[in-house]
């Protein structure tokens, strides 16, 4: 217990009757990067509210550095940083001014100009939210999060719609973040992303966790590691065959690949963590 | 809630909404108009009078009498008509001459003139018109019997009863013009408060130490602070401060008050800055109408009562133009708190519903 950062027992949360979480548990522990893996509805919003204190859970307990959420909501919201999934700034206000207005509230000092250099905004640190791009605002959500320097940071969504160049910015800081030694609870339905970046993922649907563990576990457990080959026919054409590896008669397999077919191309291929969810849970991340 | 995050969300209410470049201009503008309609209105009431009269036969003599005071004399058909345009303020007064005043007066016999006086004709006027017509008549009675006069006045006040208060068309505007500053806050607070829970930024808050009581504490103190100021800035500069200033003060603070609550639910119910128009417009109107009572007395009914910022209007009217005193106004100021609290209380009650 005294190295998790997040420690969830039994969490559920229901809007009338619709049962939004229903009793989850799982530990996040302290500089791990967790990915909460799910389609939209699927529940994963719903937590990131109960664990920062935005609603209190129907029943079960959640502690955070320690601190339960229901009964130490104000302590533990000096530790967190949270970057919502809709941009949710003060449009009126330059980006210093947003993130000067976040260090108040939180009654810190801190290193605004510096922050916003790392998120590549140093040069429009004076310049209204308002006309800023999708992508921009994103990174400045996320600076603003950082704002208190905090051990557990939250992103909900953070790279989604964005541009290739604004997602990696956004990546990088996510990673030099976790370097620091804070915890990442990082909620998305990027199936790259959670691979790319977390150390474990917890897979949600209707509610409940059907799966956690770490990405290469997940994919050792489910997936299939396979050679893919594509091999001319004798009109000219292509055809695809694919040999599962790691079983006992892979080798053999390959060899009369080879001796019996002319290969064009060979590439293996390891199972996605989109193909792990689907079959996990019947159902695609996205929609 | 401490002190550091009150004022940095106090700061922070300030610069967005004075960075609204349209509730910055009504703000600032309405301020220096509100005060630059009271001094353009005329200050004085016009002297010159005219004076309604129904007398089947009127006598030179009376006319001639009148007409060297620099009153004139505008004849009416009936005495009903008489009374009509009285009571509709054309007239500050009118005497009914009646064809058995008339022979009593020409045989020195002991005479009643009815003579009809508008609620709001000032004492002054009331006064003169007593002593004029009595100097008229007696002129008359002279020069018709020879004998002096042994008149009475029956005197009737029609319309609302404002004798001796008549007022200058600035003064009776000023509590409109006061309490027209207070309800147009109810839009900027309200837009405020709508733009937080549209834009999402109620929630960045709320991740923070600020906790929803904190959020309405510092809406509260922003809205009844700008109202409050714009005002008393008002009635400040108009001069109408220096009678009852702390009565005057501590009711437009209980209208700001209530004007706060008003934007509490606006901001609750509203859906974008049309959703803030189109109700703050309606709000605004209602709030506006027992005003109609104050600058034309007799326009509205008694129904006015029951919208809270009659006793906003009318405590001021009292005060400032009236000369009241706390114990003339004290029940209108109690039930105008009561709603004022009661209004915070159904706002904040609402926005909660909504945060949740």
């Amino acid at each position: 217990m005294a190295n998790h950062s997040i420690v969830a027992r039994d969490l559920t949360y229901a809007y009338g009757e619709n049962l939004a979480v229903d009793h989850i548990s799982f530990e996040v522990g302290e500089a791990e990067i967790f990915a909460y893996l799910g389609p939209n509805g699927a529940g994963k919003s719903t937590t990131v509210k109960m664990l920062t204190g935005q609603i209190r859970p129907k029943s079960g307990t959640a502690a955070l550095l320690g601190m339960d959420i229901a009964r130490e909501p104000n302590k533990i919201q000096h530790h967190i940083g949270v970057a919502f999934e809709t941009t949710n700034l003060y449009p009126q206000m330059s980006a210093t001014e947003n993130l000067a207005l976040f260090a108040r509230l939180f009654g810190v000092k801190a290193d605004i100009p510096t922050l916003l250099e790392r998120v590549g905004l140093g040069t429009r640190a004076k310049e209204r939210v308002e006309g800023f791009s999708k992508g921009m605002k994103q990174r400045l959500m996320v600076a603003r999060a950082l704002v208190n320097k905090p051990r557990i940071l939250f992103l909900d969504e953070p790279t989604e719609g964005l541009d290739p160049v604004s997602a990696e910015a956004i990546r990088e800081l996510i990673l030099e973040t976790r370097a620091n030694g804070a915890t990442i609870f990082l909620t998305t339905h990027d199936m790259l992303e959670a691979d790319k970046l977390s150390d474990r993922v917890a897979f949600i649907n209707q509610g409940k966790i059907m799966a956690l563990d770490t990405p290469h576990k997940l994919k050792q457990q489910y997936g299939k590691r396979l050679l893919k080959a594509e091999i001319e026919r004798a009109d000219g054409g292509l055809d695809t065959r694919e040999i599962t590896l790691d079983s006992a008669d892979t080798g053999e397999a390959v060899k009369r690949l080879f001796e019996n077919e002319k290969v064009v191309t060979v590439h293996s291929e390891e199972a996605s963590l989109e193909d792990i969810f689907i079959q996990v849970t019947g159902r695609r991340l996205m929609g | 809630m401490n002190g550091r995050i009150l004022q940095t969300l106090l700061a922070k209410d300030f610069m967005l909404y004075f960075r609204n470049r349209f509730f910055a201009f009504i703000t600032i503008a309405g301020v220096i108009l509100f005060i630059v309609v009271y001094f353009v209105l005329p200050s004085t009431v016009d002297e010159s009078l005219t004076l309604g009269i129904y007398a089947p036969s009127i006598p030179d003599a009376f006319l001639e009498f009148l007409s060297g005071n620099d009153i004139t004399l505008q004849a009416f058909d009936s005495d009903e008509a008489l009374q009509q345009a009285v009571i509709d303020y054309q007239y500050p007064a009118g005497v009914s001459l009646e064809d058995n005043a008339i022979s009593g007066i020409l045989f020195g016999q002991e005479t009643t003139v009815t003579v009809y006086f508008a609620s709001d004709a000032p004492q002054e006027i009331v006064d003169m018109m007593r002593t004029v017509l009595r100097l008229a008549l007696n002129e008359l009675s002279y020069s018709l019997s020879g004998d002096p006069l042994a008149l009475d006045f029956n005197e009737q006040i029609i319309g609302p009863d404002m004798t001796g208060a008549q007022l200058a068309l600035r003064d009776r505007l000023l509590p409109l013009l006061a309490v027209a500053l207070l309800v147009m806050e109810t839009m900027g607070l309200g837009g405020l408060i709508a733009d937080e829970i549209e834009h999402g930024t109620l929630r960045a808050l709320l991740i923070t130490p600020t906790t929803v009581a904190g959020f309405f504490t510092s809406k509260a103190v922003f809205g009844i602070a700008l109202a409050f100021v714009q005002a008393a800035l008002v009635l400040g500069v108009t001069g109408s401060l220096s009678h009852e200033p702390i009565l005057l003060l501590l009711t437009l603070l209980i209208g700001s008050l209530l004007v706060t609550g008003i934007a509490f639910l606006i901001g609750a119910i509203a859906r974008g800055m049309m959703g803030v128009m189109a109700w703050g417009m309606l709000a605004i109107i209602v709030m506006i109408i027992p005003a109609y009572g104050v600058v034309l007395p007799g326009t509205v009914s008694t129904w006015v009562t029951l919208i809270p910022s009659y006793y906003l209007f009318d405590t001021i009217h009292q005060v400032s133009n009236l000369g009241a005193t706390w114990g003339a106004v004290l029940n209108k100021l109690v039930i105008l708190f009561v709603a004022a609290v009661a209004l915070l209380a159904a706002g904040v009650f609402v926005l909660e519903r909504k945060l949740r």
